[in-house]
């Protein structure tokens, strides 16, 4: 036979089996089919709105919203517009997020190491921990920290008092505050400043140690610049302009923070119910370096403490950050839960109420849903980009 | 024992015991409580908690608990315990919501039978003797607790003993299907095809529509035969009986196509008539015969020499031609017609004719010399249920299309029907039942659906790509409640005037649809995990791509992912609470609906309220997990580190 006949096509190969056209076609049937699908539900859409008569655009977010919002981090009143109300309950959902991210993320790695204790006591308490709170379903939780433990509590004039500053009861949580307003706002951007002037210490002092071998002791400077820095700042503040502490007025607290009783039960759900899967995270995580690393390690003489710090974490971190993030995601997704409870977030206030009032149902799943997409995302690019960049070269 | 001091010469010194101090209780104790300051220190510390905590709990939960009684004021007896007079006074309705009580047997026999179904497939290849002993570990206590039940109020009670004997058949079944590996492939098939149909009929039960549209009930019926010829071995030949079923089938469409004066077959008649008069001629001539094809066809079929493969792989290709020409030229006959008749298209008319085409091919996807053709009608086996499907529950409920009047034509025997499965509109399912429905429903939907989208993210042909790139990190990345309350709010906006969808039913799309794009990762996982071997192992060996697929691939790629299967199923189920926001009073919904009830006002109605759903959903998520550890266990054919 020679390489002529053998590179000719074989006599049977009729065209509608050949896989390039094939795939033409395949993909052009697809692409029809989801091309008719978006138009029919889009004429379809379109054709019911002029029938029902609803408005389209997005001109309400300029409309007066006529409601009021019991946690606000800008300023918002029942005067304010439809787009003020969607960035206050955004922002109340970054807030949530935010803390209920790092409560899980403590609560998850001292679960995750005590699972792994050789205490048995500790390993089976961490075990039925975990295998009790995720299994049992989020929103059931946080109905039971809110209408089960939190909505009972007793009426502002019996509260729950500790050390007569913070006070706890069914309108939520009564904590002091700072008597001045910008109080508050200096220790978050001291804080912020303690972790960007870090992170350029700690450049200094990685070229620094590749060129001398010199190390430089970045875990105490940094844990002074991160916390002790903006503890600092706190105390002088709290001596220099002191408290405003809750006081009873009538038949509620004046002053002070009130912690909605609907961010409690969210936040305490959240992290609870996420920290059990990250602590499972952390265990597979660290269970992923074999023992090998740390026989290794001790072999060149390591101890246990530069050998965790310099073999196992590092190694741990590249198996447990990517599910972490997901984690992470899951907890901001989760956090729309709160409509249940009425917390006023970004799904309940503007999916819930502004949806309500306009009927613009399109225009305003759309926004809902395309902001958590954007978050979304954003956090799987960055997810990404830090694989990419961890990846283990291999040969 | 051996005297320390005693000499001996070297290597005839006997054994010595360990140290006491490191075996036994005390050295367990030792190495795993007080093997440090600071651990022991933790040891005392949560053993003092547990100390004050445990009999607390117990007490709680069980010593100082209120078991009987009608109303708040009993549960205040004991106020800082639970009171499960509320659980128990509420029970059917947790259990069933408002389902109505002379028919709660229904959800009982498809519960039941679903048990029967799927535990003998869930165990398979379990020894006989770890069976005996792992029923007898785990029933042996339950059955005590159940015959306890049994005697403890007035009289004796029948449930305990129904599920005591609906137990020991569920192990007598994973016992047999140990010895005859064929039952097992019989549940399998039952499961699949059988019993969504047998299972919605029972929960839903017959509506007046749905009994006067006897006509559908043949079709629907041929259908499931159809789904269940799918079982049979694959060599069967067009000789063999399979083809006489279809011929068979082919004759009930033929009977039901001739009975009905509304149907195709007759309006055919009329819109040949109304041609002249109304429609363009052509059309409706163009249009009649080809609705007429079929009937051609099947005789042509029923005659056509069977000894050449080839001849015959072009006669089914002309087959399926001629359906989908029949089904077109169907709706342009449907078409042409509307003005006439004066009400909307009868949408199902139209599936008859590609009903009647797949009925007439089916018995070729099961022949192994139909070749491609042959292939095709399998792989519109799904299209067989979808019919099935629409053509049993369609009509009444959930494509609430302009339908017939199907009041003349109902047969004596089908009014007799009547009343024997009423009604149960789906607003009134509620509870557990609910709770299983959904969650069931986006299991079994959610699989496919995601095996699919993973192959197409692997695929390389670009445009499937976008798309199953683009759905699946849609629906990832928004959270199912806004997805819910799109179901709710938009798809009402999706659909042509005068088209409603039941509640229930836009729910479980919903969740259907968002499950399927974390199912669809979870495979992907799985497909990355194979080695490129395996794939050009296949392509090596000649396998077109769904056969590599079907029989490399997938078996191992689904193989290594099933943990991470079952733990999205695990997340499916306990989502499917979220369904209670958009009105639905599935377990939790329907616990937090009582607890809003006056009767039941006390302190400590809430707390039980909520440990009695924790603990439902907590034994069906834990038991999952349990399982999907074993199965690990089971498939891991490598080698532990």
């Amino acid at each position: 036979m020679t390489a002529g006949s053998l590179a000719a096509k074989p006599a049977s190969a009729v065209w509608y089996r050949d896989p390039f056209i094939r795939s033409i076609f395949f993909q052009v049937v697809a692409l029809a089919g989801v091309i008719w699908v978006g138009w029919y539900l889009a004429s379809n859409t379109i054709a019911n709105m002029e029938r029902q008569n609803i408005a389209s655009g997005f001109g309400f977010l300029e409309t007066t919203a006529g409601f009021g919002i019991i946690q606000k981090l800008i300023p918002y009143s029942e005067t304010s517009s439809y787009g003020t109300a969607l960035i206050v309950s955004l922002l109340n959902t970054i807030l949530i997020a935010f803390v209920g991210i790092i409560l899980a993320t403590m609560l998850g790695f001292i679960i995750g190491v005590a699972r792994l204790s050789n205490n048995w006591l500790v390993r089976r308490l961490a075990t039925i921990y975990i295998e009790t709170f995720r299994n049992i379903p989020l929103l059931l939780q946080i109905f039971f920290w809110y209408h089960a433990v939190l909505k009972p509590l007793p009426h502002p004039r019996d509260s729950l008092a500790i050390f007569d500053s913070f006070f706890l009861n069914n309108r939520g949580f009564y904590v002091p505050s700072l008597k001045s307003g910008w109080g508050t706002l200096s220790i978050v951007l001291v804080f912020i400043a303690g972790i960007i002037v870090t992170k350029l210490i700690g450049r200094w002092a990685k070229a620094r140690q590749e060129k001398t071998g010199e190390q430089f002791p970045m875990f105490a400077v940094g844990l002074a610049l991160i916390v002790g820095a903006p503890v600092l700042v706190w105390l002088i503040l709290s001596f220099a302009v002191g408290y405003e502490v809750p006081k009873l007025e009538g038949f509620n607290f004046e002053g002070g923070v009130n912690i909605i009783p609907e961010f409690l039960a969210m936040l305490i759900a959240l992290s609870v119910y996420t920290a059990s899967f990250i602590a499972e995270i952390v265990r597979a995580g660290i269970q992923s370096v074999s023992h090998g690393q740390t026989e290794a390690a001790h072999a060149l003489g390591l101890r246990a403490r530069p050998t965790l710090k310099l073999v196992i974490i590092p190694q741990a971190m590249r198996v447990i950050i990517p599910p972490l993030t997901s984690q992470y995601l899951n907890l901001t997704k989760n956090s729309s839960l709160a409509t249940a409870i009425a917390y006023p977030d970004l799904t309940s206030v503007f999916a819930g109420t502004v949806l309500n009032q306009t009927g613009q149902a399109v225009e305003i799943i759309a926004i809902t849903m395309a902001i958590y997409l954007t978050i979304s995302l954003l956090t799987s690019g960055y997810m990404n980009w830090y694989n990419a960049r961890k990846a283990l070269v291999e040969r | 024992m051996a005297d320390a001091t005693t000499k001996h010469e070297p290597g005839e010194h006997p054994d010595l015991p360990a140290p006491t101090a490191s075996t036994g209780i005390i050295g367990w104790l030792r190495a795993n409580l007080f093997s440090s300051p600071v651990n022991s220190l933790f040891t005392i510390l949560f053993a003092a908690l547990l100390i004050w905590l445990v009999p607390k709990l117990l007490n709680w939960a069980f010593f100082d608990a209120v078991w009987t009684g009608s109303s708040a004021k009993d549960c205040l007896t004991s106020p800082d315990a639970a009171c499960w007079a509320f659980v128990s006074t509420r029970w059917s309705q947790f259990m069933y919501g408002l389902f109505p009580e002379a028919e709660r047997w229904r959800p009982d026999v498809v519960g039941a039978v679903l048990v029967l179904a799927l535990v003998p497939i869930m165990f398979e290849r379990v020894q006989f003797a770890r069976l005996v002993r792992g029923a007898a570990f785990v029933l042996g206590p339950i059955f005590v607790v159940l015959l306890y039940f049994a005697f403890a109020g007035d009289g004796v009670q029948a449930w305990p003993f129904k599920l005591i004997i609906l137990s020991l058949v569920v192990v007598a079944l994973v016992a047999a299907q140990a010895a005859y590996p064929r039952l097992r492939r019989w549940l399998v098939g039952f499961l699949m095809f059988v019993f969504p149909i047998v299972a919605f009929l029972l929960l839903l039960g017959l509506s007046n529509d749905a009994v006067q549209a006897w006509p559908y009930w043949l079709m629907g019926l041929s259908a499931v035969a159809l789904a269940l010829m799918a079982l049979l071995p694959r060599h069967a030949k067009l000789t063999d009986w399979s083809m006489r079923v279809s011929v068979a089938l082919v004759i009930l469409f033929v009977i039901w196509g001739l009975a009905l004066p509304s149907n195709w077959t007759v309006g055919l008649i009329y819109g040949v008539g109304a041609a002249q008069s109304q429609g363009p001629t052509v059309i409706i001539a163009i249009a009649a015969v080809l609705t007429l094809l079929p009937i051609v066809v099947v005789v042509a079929l029923l005659l056509a020499p069977r000894t050449r493969s080839g001849a015959l792989d072009r006669f089914v290709l002309l087959c399926i031609l001629v359906g989908i020409l029949a089904f077109f030229g169907n709706m342009l006959l449907i078409q042409a017609w509307d003005p006439i008749r004066g009400d909307s298209p009868p949408w199902a008319m139209a599936i008859a004719p590609a009903a009647f085409a797949v009925a007439a091919l089916a018995p070729w996807g099961y022949d192994r010399n139909a070749g491609l053709p042959g292939r095709i009608a399998l792989a519109l086996a799904p299209l067989y249920l979808l019919i099935a499907y629409w053509v049993l529950f369609g009509p009444p409920d959930f494509f609430n299309l302009g339908m017939l009047d199907w009041q003349a034509n109902t047969v004596p025997f089908f009014r007799g029907v009547q009343g024997v499965l009423p009604y149960v509109e789906t607003p009134l399912w509620g509870g557990l039942m609910l709770t299983l429905v959904v969650a069931l429903t986006g299991i079994v939907a959610s699989l496919p659906l995601g095996i699919v989208l993973a192959l197409g993210r692997r695929s390389n042909m670009p445009i499937i790509r976008t798309i199953s790139v683009v759905f699946i990190e849609f629906w990832r990345g928004v959270p199912l409640i806004t997805v819910l309350f799109m179901a709710t709010v938009m798809f009402p906006l999706f659909l042509p005037e005068g088209v409603t969808f039941n509640q229930l039913l836009r729910a479980l799309i919903g969740v259907a649809l968002f499950s399927s794009a974390y199912m669809a990762e979870v495979v992907r996982g799985g497909l990355q995990a194979i080695a490129k071997g395996q794939y050009e192992a296949a392509d090596a060996l000649g396998l077109s791509y769904w056969k590599s697929m079907r029989l490399v691939i997938l078996p191992q790629a689904l193989k290594i992912v099933i943990p991470g299967i079952v733990n999205t199923f695990i997340g499916l189920f306990k989502d499917t609470t979220l369904v209670g926001i958009i009105g639905l009073f599935d377990l939790l919904g329907i616990v937090q609906a009582g607890l809003t009830d006056q009767k039941w006002l006390a302190p400590n109605v809430p707390y039980t309220g909520y440990v009695f759903a924790a603990f439902s959903f907590w034994i069906f998520c834990y038991g999952m997990s349990r399982y999907s550890q074993y199965m690990e266990r089971k498939l891991d054919t490598g080698h532990k580190r």
